[in-house]
């Protein structure tokens, strides 16, 4: 089992998922654009859509090897908001896997 | 950013080494100060192209399928553009495609292809050209509604035209 730390979570979130997965510099995105605090589906921010925002679960759920059920609107408000909140979603999952091993 | 129409000399040089022709055109103008190995392509699908009457009958979408042609199309263009290559070829594989929104026929559309690989190209030597892959995005309004990586197959052709040469060192230095 890989052991993540959150600096590892994050680079892969802002590499493999967000940017990579997503193309985002087809967008005119960068890497380096990709803050703790970039919006993800706001208009503020990146503006993703919701095909874009499925892309991310499925990303996650491959890159960490986690199972996310009960997909739902509060489910994305909550934890796609910003690239922090994805990282701290991806963060406490992991830890309860960690637990219940 | 310069948009050149099929009425112009340039672009209808371009549009002719496709062989695709009206109504299965899906190129009606090109900006030439492309980045490299990239061409720029626009298209509105007619709202009085037939197939609309059934996809769907009261609902007019554009089918998916037309807008990754429309991709491999702006593909070809990117090819003759960059690398002076125009060869007969077919699309011989779509990855990653995604389409993320609806497109509406009287909608405008711009393509961009971006060439990526090409196995077999070295390009204006008279060298011959086989495998070419591009990552492909369609714009509306400057939001991203589709993408795919397409590959085309290219027969296997001297590829000199230097009268194209002018044409890619312009876009290089675009």
């Amino acid at each position: 089992m890989t052991t993540w730390t959150e600096g590892a979570i994050r680079d892969a979130i802002c590499n493999t998922v967000l940017f990579e997965g997503l193309e985002l510099d087809g967008l005119g995105v960068k890497l380096e654009d990709l803050k703790g605090e970039t919006m993800l589906l706001s208009e503020e921010g990146l503006a993703l859509d919701s095909v874009d925002a499925l892309e991310i679960i499925v990303a996650v759920q491959k890159v960490f090897g986690l199972s996310i059920p009960n997909l739902d609107t509060a489910f994305f408000e909550k934890n796609l908001r910003t690239v922090d909140t994805l990282v701290d979603y991806v963060v406490a999952s992991l830890n309860i896997t960690f637990e219940t091993a | 950013m310069r948009s050149i129409t099929q009425d112009e000399p340039r672009c209808r040089a371009i549009l002719e080494a496709l062989r695709q022709r009206p109504p299965f055109l899906f190129i009606d103008a090109l900006d030439f100060r492309s980045p490299p190995a990239a061409a720029v392509a626009h298209f509105t699908f007619p709202e009085e192209a037939p197939y609309f009457e059934g996809h769907f009958p009261g609902d007019p979408v554009v089918p998916g399928v037309l807008l990754v042609e429309a991709m491999a199309q702006a593909t070809r263009c990117a090819l003759y553009l960059y690398l002076g290559v125009s060869a007969p070829g077919y699309l011989v594989r779509i990855e990653g495609c995604r389409f993320q929104k609806l497109v509406r026929p009287g909608e405008r559309l711009t393509l961009r292809a971006t060439i990526e690989d090409a196995e077999g190209l070295t390009g204006w030597a008279g060298t011959t050209v086989r495998m070419v892959g591009a990552r492909c995005t369609v714009f509306r309004s400057g939001k991203r509604v589709a993408r795919a990586r397409v590959t085309l197959h290219m027969e296997a052709l001297p590829v000199p035209l230097p009268e194209v040469s002018d044409t890619s060192n312009k876009s290089k230095g675009g």
